[in-house]
């Protein structure tokens, strides 16, 4: 047995599907929206897909049974995968820390130009070279203008290579105080969006566009310097640089660059401290610390540049000092000694006035050729008591360069390939494809045309109940 | 997986870029002939090459200490060629007047023709090449031997060597750590000063030329005698001199073709570490240009391809 149900339903009448169909057009108005802002931001840097969620009203129960109520909007969803963004930043850090040292790097080796025919290199040889040719021609006057020049040309090279890696150092320099700004922008900016963000999350908003923003400063600024990020349940992200907090919730700390010595930039020039506590910021990635990188190196290429000339003046003036110059003169030094350094290494002011002060012997002032030999033979010494000469140490640091550079090279490849594989994944979730975009589309449409239809089949109905019931 | 938009064109961007990259590699190896031209194309090359340059810039210099050397040598072994024939001359006109040496004015034509003989002798002793004195040791600058002339008759009286750094060696560099000696010290072929069995060779002439001009005496005959000896001992020390050089001349001579051997092989050790296969680098350049074609003509496509084209 059972009972028909004969009387009224509640929730089942017109007005209510009127109601129904008016929201589903809603609700798929706003689906349409969100395609739309998707199809807009195809090629957005940083944008994630967006997709408008709908779901079933909760029915209303009957007599016969639970009546729907039609479609509603849940929310507007942002695709957002957090573990693929922070991959994206702590690749993005070791782009920039490669692509930092390589191009540096390679500004370096250039100034060497060595394997090219003007480089130290040359220079060294034909310096020693020269004193054979004077041992050749022990009494003449213009092998010995010879050696000089052959020297000065040494010097020329010693000191414009060291100048002008010195001057990239200074350039290095004043790039990252510079940098210590942007960072500190990137800091305001990303402070600012977390209380942005925070405020409509606390009203109970979804600051999807704000997120995309924030994300995009954060890698950007992780390509700089290496960041950990953490989130927090109100929306904020906390910046850390090493232990130290760069950004908590909106407010910021600054780093400053503080230079080495006044004034001058010292020995390698400075380094990032925090401005509130004067710590220095513990850089261990990013563009930063490859330029910081190569700048360090840089000065141990000036130092080591440094002992070669100073190997050489020393070398060249114990045993020059020992030597007769064609004027009959001794005890002369070769080259000037009051001065240190791959920057002076100059021939000493009495013997550029006077050319026989040239010594070729330890016996005799003209003819005899034993000391000229002995300065040529000064390139197999070793000046430092291993079984380094001054030749192979100068060979080993520029090949010791080729290799940092070469290894920049290297990383740099590997760490664009996994940056370039992370960034398809973060794509793969999050980005826009126009195809899929198109048939949702579509689909839109027909339920937007369809709900309209029920619309009019409603209307039709309430003009049958109002109209035609007479 | 989901492709999107954006993913599409990173990696054809990548790619492009990747290919491109392999490319100017290629184009700039086969440009400039080289494989290394940087150390960091290879550390480990690019050591080697620098020290085959500088090795290779140490033995072109030891080629032309060698040049240097023989050209020395060669310049003593011509005028000591010119004073062993002086000598012989020498020596012939003193044995002919020895055994028939009547008539004055033969004497007279005899002692006029060891005069110049003796004249010549000393020029041979101060010989120079490039303005270097090449008998006189250390020193260089300076005619090794000075002669001193009667002053009515401008005959040569005497001549003096100097004795100070006479003996001086001069070598040339002609390996690592190898010098070799290339002068011949005036003093071990003219014996001058200091008396020695054979005596002052000048002096021999001197005395030689005067006894000829002198009276027949038995005393003059005995000096024209001994001369013949004397020269004969002088010819012996210019042999010896000779012979000396010979066998110097050859051992600069082989190590330096030891060194042509040598630079051969290092240069070719240079292409080795420098250069790279062509023919590998030629074909590569073809297979990247057309693999660079080939992404550019897809990537096209692709980034073409959409379901837009097809809907209404």
């Amino acid at each position: 047995m059972y009972s028909i149900n004969t009387r009224g339903s509640q929730g089942l009448n017109l007005s209510a599907q009127l109601a129904m169909a008016r929201d589903a057009l809603l609700s798929h108005q706003n689906s349409l929206n969100t395609i739309s802002h998707n199809v807009a931001n195809v090629d957005t840097l940083g944008y994630h897909r967006q997709r408008t969620v709908l779901g079933a009203r909760a029915g209303l129960p009957g007599i016969n049974g639970t009546y729907g109520q039609g479609v509603e909007v849940l929310g507007i969803q942002r695709a957002q995968v957090e573990y693929i963004s922070r991959q994206e930043r702590s690749d993005s850090s070791l782009v920039g820390r490669w692509t930092g040292q390589r191009d540096s790097m390679r500004r370096v080796e250039e100034t060497l130009n060595e394997l090219g025919d003007y480089g130290i290199g040359t220079a060294l040889d034909n310096f020693w070279n020269s004193w054979e040719d004077l041992a050749n021609d022990a009494d003449n006057a213009s092998a010995r203008t010879a050696v000089i020049t052959a020297a000065k040309d040494l010097g020329y090279s010693m000191a414009t290579t060291y100048s002008s890696m010195d001057s990239q150092r200074e350039q290095i320099n004043t790039e990252m105080m510079s940098q210590a700004g942007s960072i500190n922008l990137y800091a305001a900016r990303i402070a600012n969006l977390n209380e942005q963000i925070a405020d409509l999350v606390a009203s109970g908003q979804v600051p999807n566009d704000l997120l995309d923003a924030r994300e995009l400063l954060l890698k950007d600024l992780s390509s700089l310097v290496n960041i950990h990020v953490e989130y927090e349940g109100t929306g904020a992200a906390n910046v850390y640089i090493g232990s130290e907090e760069i950004v908590h919730r909106d407010s910021y700390r600054e780093l400053a660059w503080q230079g080495v010595g006044d004034g001058s930039l010292g020995k390698n020039g400075g380094n990032f401290v925090w401005s509130d506590n004067g710590n220095e910021v513990s850089i261990s990635s990013g563009y930063i610390y490859g330029m910081l990188q190569t700048r360090d190196e840089i000065g141990d290429i000036l130092a080591e540049l440094d002992t070669l000339a100073d190997a050489v003046r020393s070398t060249v003036n114990a045993a020059h000092i020992e030597g007769i110059g064609h004027d009959g003169t001794t005890g002369n030094v070769f080259f000037r000694d009051d001065v240190t350094g791959a920057r002076s290494l100059e021939v000493d002011e009495e013997i550029l006035e006077n050319v026989d002060k040239v010594a070729a012997s330890r016996l005799s002032a003209t003819g005899a050729n034993d000391l000229a030999h002995d300065m040529y033979e000064l390139q197999f010494a070793n000046p430092w008591g291993d079984s380094r000469t001054i030749n192979s140490r100068y060979a080993t640091m520029v090949s010791d360069i080729g290799t940092v550079v070469q290894n920049a090279d290297l990383r740099y490849e590997t760490s664009e390939a996994a940056l370039q594989q992370t960034e398809n994944l973060q794509q793969e979730y999050t980005g826009v494809n126009l195809d899929e975009e198109m048939s949702a589309m579509i689909n839109t449409q027909y339920a937007y045309n369809a709900a309209s239809k029920v619309f009019n089949t409603v209307e039709e109905m309430m003009d049958r109940v109002v109209n035609g019931l007479t | 997986m989901r492709i999107t938009s954006q993913m599409r064109r990173n990696t054809m961007l990548y790619d492009l870029e990747r290919l491109q990259t392999d490319l100017y590699r290629a184009q700039s190896v086969l440009t400039d002939g080289r494989e290394v031209q940087k150390a960091s194309d290879d550390p480990v090359r690019g050591q080697k090459s620098l020290l085959l340059r500088s090795s290779l810039s140490r033995r072109n210099q030891y080629v032309r200490n060698l040049d240097f050397g023989m050209s020395r040598l060669s310049m003593a072994e011509a005028s000591l060629m010119s004073v062993n024939d002086i000598l012989s001359e020498a020596r012939a006109k003193a044995v002919e007047i020895a055994n028939d040496a009547s008539v004055p004015e033969q004497r007279e034509a005899v002692a006029v023709a060891i005069n110049l003989i003796l004249e010549d002798l000393v020029a041979q002793g101060n010989s120079r090449e490039d303005d270097a004195y090449i008998f006189g040791g250390f020193n260089t600058e300076e005619a090794p031997y000075e002669v001193v002339r009667d002053p009515n008759t401008g005959d040569i009286q005497q001549v003096n060597g100097r004795q100070q750094l006479m003996d001086g060696e001069i070598t040339v560099m002609a390996d690592e750590g190898l010098e070799i000696k290339i002068n011949i010290n005036g003093s071990d072929v003219f014996q001058t000063g200091a008396p020695t069995q054979s005596g002052d060779i000048f002096q021999v002439l001197v005395d030689l030329r005067d006894a000829l001009r002198s009276d027949q005496s038995d005393q003059n005959n005995v000096i024209i005698e001994e001369s013949i000896t004397k020269i004969d001992d002088a010819m012996d020390l210019v042999q010896n001199a000779q012979t000396e050089i010979g066998g110097r001349y050859n051992r600069l001579q082989s190590i330096q073709n030891r060194h042509y051997e040598v630079e051969i092989r290092e240069e070719d050790q240079l292409v080795d570490a420098e250069e790279g296969n062509l023919a590998e680098w030629l074909t590569r350049f073809e297979l990247q240009s057309i693999a660079l074609e080939q992404a550019m003509a897809v990537g096209t496509q692709v980034l073409n391809a959409s379901i837009v084209n097809f809907i209404g």
